[in-house]
């Protein structure tokens, strides 16, 4: 996640259906042990960096009940750890849904399964129906910062400290005691999604990458510029960010907005998007139709994500510009893994290496070989 | 994060139940053979301890003779010492000669140092300890 790649490239949710297309078109993916193998080993070999999961109790609704069907983040993570070699993996947890002592631990051993492949993604809770599965109710928004506040900082102890008692508003512990601690050093990569006030606070004073949408090029530099100098000045830490697009790459410009227009405006679940943008608080009367539109279809393309559509050089231009803003990655998605990642590793990363926003895959041995070279 | 610095002497039962201790709950320490101490170092921890450099001394020859039965010469160096006729300085200097006189296991930082194997007092110690650096460059 700290290599010299300038746009680093990541995946979100091959853990879940349909992960991030919310569409009823055809499509060979399934949130399955077998295919998240397969897309990491492929993404190995293309030298990706990491892949995101997305946590998920429960489907959205719509008729694709979308994400509905989801393999839980930890477990995911330790077996994909145990069958991966150089992808760096991460867990998304809830954190009203576990104790911090229980995740502290399973990342720690995590991490030693992964050879220190392993980061944490935190995410407070904000889809009602799914977290008043756990104890009847959703926490309020702030509230919700503040427990994962106390969360972490109970959490960084477990990995740092012996013995320790904490009293807090949420937790009460005595005599906290872990081991093993994180192999990682300093510690497993903490990222967060956090977009509010509060979630930005909170992500500038643990974090090590923001996630987040970006609306245009340049709200990508305001938002980079604002969490560094936000990060720096409250907490005098160093942050990067992260965002999120969907891809859809062709020989043509209109192969790719034919099928763009196919599994988006034709075979969308537009009912389950209406779901989310009214959950995300996406309002009707203070925006354009034009607007909310776009906005919808950006999420049924790929969880609102930003739009790579077009023909590789297209896709890679549209990259080249994202990395002059200062973001220092983003996560893809495809409708169909297995079908239009390699069409896009073989045409769209080599124009991004020769843009120089990202290097040539070097042969290197896996992490375990690298480890037993250096003791002989 | 402070770094934590075990003397012993193998064969020593104290000295392996604290390596053992430390190893088992996670707290790295340099483990360090007292017959290593240096001059320096007996200065060091003989300006931390209570009441001098008397106390890094066993505190009689039967329990010294105890973990080095095999040393005879160096027992008479522990009434000396006990006597109250040496100074500070002489019995720094006669530990740097005979570092086997220093009882163990010590484990210390410079800061804080223990002497001997003592549960509660390691608990306690190394309650809030910094064990592992979580912080990004």
């Amino acid at each position: 996640m700290f290599n010299d790649n300038k746009l680093k490239l990541g995946i979100f949710g091959p853990n879940v259906n349909n992960s991030c297309s919310m569409t009823l078109a055809d499509t060979t993916f399934k949130p399955n042990f077998d295919t998240n193998v397969k897309i990491a080993k492929m993404m190995e070999d293309a030298g990706y960096e990491c892949i995101v999961p997305v946590a998920r109790w429960r489907g959205f609704g719509g008729s694709s009940n979308f994400n509905g069907n989801c393999m839980e983040t930890y477990t995911w993570a330790a077996a994909m750890a145990a069958v991966t070699e150089k992808i760096y993996l991460f867990c998304t947890s809830h954190v009203p849904t576990m104790h911090p002592i229980v995740a502290s631990k399973m990342l720690s051993t995590i991490d030693d399964v992964s050879k220190g492949r392993i980061g944490l993604n935190t995410v407070v809770g904000w889809f009602p129906k799914e977290m008043e599965m756990f104890g009847g109710t959703k926490m309020e928004h702030d509230k919700g910062y503040e427990y994962a506040t106390e969360w972490m900082e109970v959490v960084l102890k477990m990995w740092s400290e012996q013995f320790f008692d904490h009293t807090g508003q949420f937790f009460e512990i005595k005599d906290g005691w872990q081991e093993p601690k994180p192999s990682q050093s300093p510690r497993p990569v903490l990222i967060s999604a956090g977009t509010s006030k509060k979630g930005r606070d909170y992500s500038a004073k643990f974090t090590d990458f923001n996630f987040g949408y970006i609306e245009s090029m340049e709200h990508a530099t305001e938002w980079t510029n604002y969490m560094k100098k936000l990060a720096w000045e409250q907490y005098r830490r160093e942050i990067n960010t992260f965002t999120t697009g969907f891809v859809v790459c062709r020989p043509t410009e209109k192969e790719a907005k034919d099928f763009y227009n196919y599994y988006v405006r034709e075979q969308g679940d537009w009912e389950v998007a209406n779901i989310i943008c009214d959950m995300f608080g996406i309002q009707s009367s203070s925006n354009t139709a034009e607007f909310l539109t776009k906005m919808r279809e950006n999420f049924i393309g790929g969880w609102g994500g930003w739009s790579f559509v077009g023909t590789p050089e297209q896709v890679a231009d549209e990259m080249i510009k994202l990395s002059k803003t200062g973001v220092s990655g983003t996560l893809v998605s495809f409708l169909d893994y297995m079908e239009e990642m390699p069409y896009f590793n073989e045409n769209v990363l080599p124009l991004l290496e020769q843009a120089g926003i990202r290097n040539p895959i070097k042969e290197e041995p896996a992490v375990e070989q690298r480890t037993e070279q250096a003791v002989y | 994060m402070n770094k934590w610095v075990l003397y012993g002497k193998s064969g020593n039962p104290a000295y392996e139940i604290t390596k053992a201790w430390m190893k088992n709950n996670g707290i790295p320490v340099e483990n360090n053979s007292v017959f290593q101490l240096t001059r320096g170092e007996i200065g060091r921890l003989a300006d931390i301890i209570p009441g001098g450099a008397k106390n890094l001394v066993y505190p009689d020859t039967f329990s010294f003779s105890l973990i080095n039965p095999q040393k005879k010469t160096e027992k008479e160096h522990i009434e000396r010492i006990h006597s109250g006729n040496l100074s500070e300085e002489e019995i720094r200097d006669l530990l740097a000669l005979y570092p086997s006189l220093v009882i163990t296991p010590i484990i210390t930082d410079y800061k804080t140092i223990i002497v001997g194997y003592d549960l509660d007092t390691l608990v306690s110690t190394f309650r809030f300890v910094k064990v592992k650096d979580v912080t990004m460059a």
